[in-house]
């Protein structure tokens, strides 16, 4: 069976960015495939709303697990018959020092935030390439455009994800697939909930527009590079940061 | 054995046909390149198409995809993959085998000899996706 609606695939989609890129999808009247390591309350709910799972579904995965991943990309072929769309979102944050930081987070930051990226992607495409189009959206970071410090593993992982993006662009192209970056800057989120009124205020201050981000400034960059509407726009890196100057 | 020989020609030709739609079969010995004019984006597609079909991917371990260069080659590599069927207890897998609750034997239509027309083989490419 091949749904009529559009699927995407959204890693990491229970909270934070991921959970607004999900909801957003779905308000868009696509079908949202996620996964992450437990349920969320979030998760629950979209769960309850679609008990024949004709929206939306979900699974618990290890997004360090490529097996799973490639595992996990398979259901949702089998089960909606096609994936029109995919969103990279899973990231894990391990601020410091590098020289203060134990081995097992940075290993955990390569593999959650570009390894999984990367295999995910190679499973998604093993659809898309049948059907001859797709669209991917890799949620980036600032980070990865100007230096900061306490998080150059994080940086690192997060500009991978830039050059997996402007080479497979090339690569898949041909065949009708289209891959670009979305860079958010300081948003409203998990990974921004513990700054201080004062930390919020001066991030504010050096941006022009005065303001962090909302999750739904960036989810609504994401549908935009998914659509139609960005049909030929690829390889491409957008930061959504209200023009912070650093 | 000739039914999935039969199913990996009639993907190959469809993938070629995009390109080249005057070519009306293909042959297990024609060169990928060289005779059938495809890219290795294209043998990737073809692959991706015969992972969705056959619920295999004898590249991920078994198979260098750098051998490849006829269809003849992809049928002696799903061959290898489909051979573990039959593989003693303890061996390990020698390819990625995909869980879906369908038989080898039920992914491939009866045996036909010859060499398939157009038709048919397109016919065969599509209408196997829907079993």
């Amino acid at each position: 069976m091949t749904a009529e609606r559009q699927v995407a695939i959204v890693s990491g989609g229970s909270r934070g960015l991921g959970r607004a890129i999900v909801a957003d999808l779905l308000r868009r009247d696509m079908i949202v495939a996620a996964f992450s390591r437990s349920k969320t309350p979030f998760i629950e709910q979209r769960l309850a709303a679609d008990p024949r799972v004709e929206s939306f579904h979900w699974a618990s995965i290890d997004g360090a697990d490529p097996q799973a991943l490639a595992g996990f990309a398979r259901d949702v072929l089998r089960r909606y018959g096609r994936i029109d769309a995919l969103v990279n979102n899973m990231a894990t944050l391990g601020d410091g020092l590098l020289t203060m930081m134990r081995d097992a987070d940075i290993h955990a930051q390569v593999s959650m935030n570009l390894e999984s990226a990367i295999f995910l992607t190679r499973a998604c495409l093993k659809g898309m390439l049948p059907q001859g189009s797709g669209s991917i959206v890799n949620i980036s970071s600032v980070n990865a455009l100007r230096g900061q410090t306490g998080v150059s593993v994080y940086s690192a992982t997060k500009a991978a994800l830039i050059g997996l993006t402007k080479s497979l662009a090339v690569e898949v192209g041909p065949a009708g697939i289209r891959i670009n970056c979305v860079a958010p800057g300081y948003f409203d989120s998990d990974m921004t909930g513990g700054f201080t009124d004062d930390q919020r205020a001066r991030i504010a201050r050096r941006t022009p527009l005065r303001r962090l981000g909302t999750v739904e400034d960036v989810a609504n960059l994401v549908w935009f590079l998914l659509s139609p509407e960005a049909a030929f726009i690829t390889a491409q890196v957008i930061a959504v940061d209200g023009g912070f100057v650093g | 054995m000739e039914n999935l020989n039969e199913t990996i020609l009639a993907v190959v030709l469809d993938v070629v046909q995009e390109k080249s739609p005057e070519i009306e079969a293909v042959r297990p010995d024609q060169m990928l390149v060289e005779d059938l004019g495809l890219r290795s984006l294209d043998l990737a597609r073809i692959i991706a198409k015969l992972e969705m079909k056959l619920d295999v991917d004898p590249f991920a371990e078994l198979v260098a995809v750098t051998s490849i260069r006829t269809p003849g080659d992809l049928s002696a590599a799903y061959a290898k993959c489909f051979s573990t069927d039959e593989e003693p207890k303890g061996t390990g897998p020698i390819c990625a085998k995909h869980p879906s609750g369908r038989s080898a034997a039920n992914r491939t239509r009866p045996p036909r000899a010859g060499l398939a027309s157009q038709r048919e083989l397109r016919q065969k490419a599509r209408g196997e996706q829907s079993q």
